[in-house]
């Protein structure tokens, strides 16, 4: 069995089968004119109605029953021969392909004549194509499938008896005198479905033509084909589906309703002049002479040239507008207004898609006018898939100018328009080239053209600016309010100048001159011992922490704290040595401790010094007992407070003096020596409640003494005894009998202070001497600068 | 030797300090910097054989298992308390520095409320009392009219710590402020007072060693 391969999908089919299995594309064309079959009847044409049937082959039996069909041609064209009567169309395919000869059917019996007709490709500068099979598009492929039944009826095949064609076709193509009859050419079959027409219909596949005129009659006669038409074709359809539905509903050719399906230009007047019974519409003023011929094959139909083709295309199109025809009212009604003054060049531009040809016509644009009529046209299965193929790509981005200038600037709010930033647009992203059709292209093999396509699409040109910031737009006192801020800021993080006092010479000098005056009178007074100064008498409170230590019983523990820094071992040394010494005389262990780290060593500085009463140096352990470094500060005293024993790691062996204490309580005295008031505070606060009725002595400096005084004084007192500084330490040992160490101190320290106390005085009074004169002089230069002014 | 040593050194950093006369300069520096660097160093070292060898890694290492077991606690909490110095991982020594400065304050408040504030208050109201001596010896009389000039010292030092910046104070509170400012000012002074003697003290112990140097030499 012969195969044929598919020109769709190349796989190959049996050679009888018309579709291909399996991509259901059309393996013979619906119409072929080099084919033999297509100038002779075919099994194929079945489905073809017979008039559009007789338009492609010449029909031999047609010319022989319709005697009447060639003399009603011949009376309107006077011309008898068909063949002649060939003409060019440069108007679509669909309209290129109809049979201009193609005579109507005059009687029922008479086989539908064919028609031979032929295309002209127009020289007007279009490329025109007749698309081959494989450039048809899929619906036309599949016009088969889709085919109306008046096409199917109208078939030219079979016995001419069995094919009642003239009552499927209009009158006009059934009169005799209508159409000259054309030999192989086919009759133009009714647009009404018959089931005889569709049972006796071509066999032959219907071609191109023909696929185009089953959707179209089609969607003229089936209601349900117009759910998915545009708004501006279903009123047609819609429109002649009504008047169809008042006609004969036998859909003979001649009926009104058939005529109401065609298309005006069809039914045209010179068609329909000489036609009984017709009722046609209004028609154009401008048909096309192609057209013409059909229904007056005795007019001269001669090639005309493709200019004038397109003018009278273009005519007719255009004087659709004027018609008062619902086709084209819906057309003006779905089309823009400003679209609506009769630009339909878009007919034209669905022809282009539908063929493919490329239009560079400007008309292009204009499709645009009855965009809104395709908005509806997706592809639906009774409309045909060029009618939305072209919708879609009529539909250009390009709005026509009147379109745009409807599209006024929206107002922003105010708040709005505060928020938006500063050259935003400026700062937006832009391409970094300009592109138009001035735009010449400088590399490539496309070097000096215009209008050149860039390579790369526009994103990847697409840059910043070299200002990216974008900025707000902000007020004037937001502006202040901005700069105020940022001043408190920067001013935040800017240290504070110091202005730097202005020291004069004199200042130096005088420091200079006291601090001399000061080393020479001590260095003197110290290696001289002059003048010499009365040791001070006892003060009171070193009496009674005289009294305080002799009341002590022998051998008990004695607790002394030793808590100065070094650099005040000048002063502190003396004092707590005298005390440590009368402690031992007294019989009592000094147990010693200290909360600063340096304390151990001024414990051991402390001791060394000491000697025993038989003048031997103490013993630890036996003599004294050092425990070190107290650590804690605040927490320590506490510690030691509470439970003296575990704050430190003592073994008794180690310690005899120890085994008894078991708290604090159980030292006979606690001694505190300290240069600093809140070392001294502390312990007050931390052991007075711990050592119940036992004492508590305070050993301070000088600069201590007068902060730790209230708890002297208080009454009940909080300190028991209170010795402090130098005079304390001289008055101590003078009191105990001891050799006294700070007696050698105590003339230069006596001169000292007197020189301290004068330098102070005078300073003093001659700061007081100095504002007053300056106030003095700022005085009258005011008193001055008011004189002159007055 | 050694003390004829040590006294030298002393000789030469007290120099070092008194160049302080002349203005700021770099011997006196060099000086303070010494004395800075000895001390801590002095502290580091009594503190690791003081405290931590002793209390904390004895016993760990060679300890009984209850003196183990109870030098852990310390020890855990002293290596979370030294991530304080890691920004990364500080927030492991905040409980334990929390720990140590809620400890530190509830000790120091609940002795000075105990120990200061209370006994110190009920010390004045006594002093009101009749027949009460002054302190230090003196007429019965002497210590109410002690006992009151604390008391308005002691107010006025208070009232004074007021500050206002549109409200101007009446002139009742202008002159307790002022008493304030005087009781404040003496205060200020026998503290400066105390300071230079002591600082007095220091300057002749240290003329003194030089002079006795330098006799020593003669």
């Amino acid at each position: 069995m012969e195969e044929v391969r598919c020109p769709m999908c190349g796989k190959p089919n049996p050679a009888d089968l018309d579709v291909c299995r399996f991509c259901e594309a059309r393996l013979r064309p619906v119409w072929d004119p080099e084919s033999p079959a297509s100038s002779e009847p075919s099994t194929g044409d079945e489905d073809l109605p017979d008039w559009l049937r007789s338009l492609g082959t010449p029909d031999p039996k047609g010319s022989e029953a319709e005697p009447a069909a060639e003399e009603l041609w011949e009376d309107q064209s006077g011309e008898s021969d068909a063949e002649s009567a060939d003409f060019t169309l440069d108007a679509g395919d669909w309209l290129s392909r109809i049979g201009v000869d193609a005579p109507p059917h005059s009687t029922e019996d008479v086989p539908p004549p064919t028609y031979e007709y032929q295309i002209e490709e127009p020289d007007d500068g279009f490329e025109w194509r007749v698309p081959e099979d494989e450039d048809l598009p899929d619906w036309l492929k599949r016009a088969e499938i889709e085919q109306p039944d008046w096409l199917k009826r109208t078939e030219s095949t079979g016995p001419a008896a069995d094919v009642p064609v003239a009552a499927d076709l209009p009158e006009w193509l059934i009169e005799p005198t209508a159409l000259p009859q054309a030999p192989g050419a086919e009759t133009v079959g009714d647009a009404d479905s018959e089931p005889q027409a569709e049972e006796s219909g071509a066999q032959e596949q219907p071609t191109g033509l023909e696929a185009e005129f089953d959707s179209l009659p089609d969607l003229l006669a089936e209601p349900e084909a117009f759910t998915d038409l545009p708004e501006w074709l279903a009123g047609a359809a819609e429109l002649s589906q009504t008047e169809v539905g008042a006609a004969d509903s036998s859909g003979a050719p001649g009926s009104p309703d058939f005529q109401a399906d065609l298309p005006d230009w069809i039914t045209s007047d010179a068609a329909t002049q000489d036609a009984p019974d017709l009722e046609f519409r209004e028609t154009p003023a401008d048909i096309p002479s192609q057209l013409e011929s059909i229904g007056a094959p005795s007019v001269e139909s001669p090639a005309k040239t493709d200019a004038a083709a397109d003018d009278d295309l273009a005519a007719w199109l255009s004087a659709l507008e004027a018609d008062d025809d619902a086709v084209g009212d819906v057309i003006l009604s779905k089309a823009d207004e400003t679209e609506a003054e009769g630009d339909l060049s878009w007919l034209s531009e669905l022809e282009a898609a539908q063929t493919g040809l490329d239009l560079v016509a400007d008309d292009a644009a204009d499709a645009l006018s009855v965009e809104g009529a395709f908005d509806d046209a997706p592809a639906p299965s009774g409309l045909p898939g060029w009618l939305g193929q072209a919708a879609a790509e009529a539909e250009t981005p390009e709005k026509p100018p009147e379109a745009a200038d409807d599209l006024g600037v929206a107002e922003l709010p105010s708040w709005l328009q505060a928020m938006r930033p500063l050259g935003a647009t400026e700062f937006a992203p832009h391409a970094s080239a300009p592109t138009g059709e001035d735009q010449v292209e400088g590399a490539g093999p496309l070097a000096g053209l215009r209008g050149v396509l860039p390579a790369e699409p526009d994103i990847t040109r697409i840059e910043k600016t070299a200002a990216d910031i974008v900025r707000l737009q902000i007020s004037d006192a937001q502006e202040v309010q901005v700069k105020l801020l940022s001043e408190m800021i920067e001013l935040e993080a800017q240290s504070p100048t110091v202005i730097p006092r202005s020291t004069t010479a004199t200042g130096a000098a005088l420091r200079l001159a006291v601090s001399l005056l000061l080393l020479v009178s001590l260095l003197v007074a110290i290696f001289t011992g002059l003048p010499a100064y009365r040791l001070p008498l006892p003060p009171a409170e070193v009496v009674h922490a005289v009294q305080l230590i002799e009341s002590l019983p022998a051998g008990a523990p004695a607790l002394v704290i030793v808590d100065y820094e070094p650099g005040y071992s000048a002063e502190m040394d003396p004092l707590t040595r005298s005390v440590v010494v009368h402690l031992i005389q007294r019989g009592l262990v000094p147990v010693f401790v200290s909360t600063l780290p340096t304390g151990p060593m001024q414990i051991q500085r402390l001791v060394t010094a000491v000697r025993a009463d038989d003048g031997q140096p103490l013993e630890s352990g036996r003599h004294y007992t050092n425990l070190g470094y107290l650590p804690g500060g605040a927490l320590g005293m506490a510690n030691f407070a509470a439970a003296p024993r575990s704050a430190f790691v003592l073994d008794g062996s180690e310690v005899p003096a120890l085994q008894p204490v078991d708290s604090l309580d159980d030292f006979a005295v606690a001694i505190v020596a300290t240069e600093s008031p809140e070392r001294a505070r502390g312990w007050v606060e931390q052991t007075r409640f711990r050592l119940g009725d036992r004492p508590l002595m305070m050993l301070t400096s000088a600069q201590a003494e007068p902060l730790v005084r209230p708890y002297y004084d208080s009454a009940p007192a909080q300190v028991a005894a209170l010795v402090g500084g130098l005079r304390g330490a001289v008055a101590y040992e003078i009191n105990t009998g001891q050799v006294s160490t700070a007696a050698g101190s105590w003339s230069p320290y006596n001169l000292g202070l007197i020189l301290a106390t004068i330098f102070m005085v005078l300073g003093g009074v001659v700061s007081w001497m100095g504002s007053r004169i300056t106030g003095r002089r700022e005085q009258q230069a005011v008193k001055g600068a008011s004189g002159r002014n007055e | 030797m050694n003390e004829m040593l040590g006294t030298l050194i002393g000789l030469f950093f007290t120099l070092l300090v008194f160049s302080y006369l002349l203005g700021d300069n770099v011997l006196f520096r060099l000086a303070v910097h010494i004395f800075i660097g000895v001390s801590a160093g002095y502290v580091v070292a009594v503190l690791a054989t003081n405290i931590l060898w002793p209390r904390l890694i004895a016993p760990l290492l060679g300890g009984a298992p209850a003196e183990q077991l109870a030098a852990v606690v310390p020890f855990v909490l002293g290596l979370l308390l030294l991530a304080r110095a890691l920004p990364r991982i500080s927030g492991l020594g905040s409980p334990v520095l929390a720990f140590l400065v809620g400890v530190g304050a509830a000790v120091v408040v609940s002795g000075a409320i105990t120990g200061t504030l209370i006994p110190q208050t009920a010390a004045t109201i006594n002093r009101f009392g009749p027949g009460e001596p002054a302190p230090g010896g003196g007429p019965s009389g002497w210590g109410f009219l002690d006992a009151a000039i604390i008391l308005v010292g002691a107010v006025a030092t208070l009232a004074y710590f007021q500050f206002h910046k549109r409200i101007s104070l009446p002139v009742y509170s202008q002159a307790v402020g002022w008493i304030g400012r005087v009781a404040i000012a003496i205060t200020l002074g026998a503290v400066f007072a105390g300071v230079y003697m002591a600082a007095l003290a220091a300057l002749i112990e240290r003329l003194g060693a030089v002079v006795g140097l330098f006799k020593g030499f003669l």
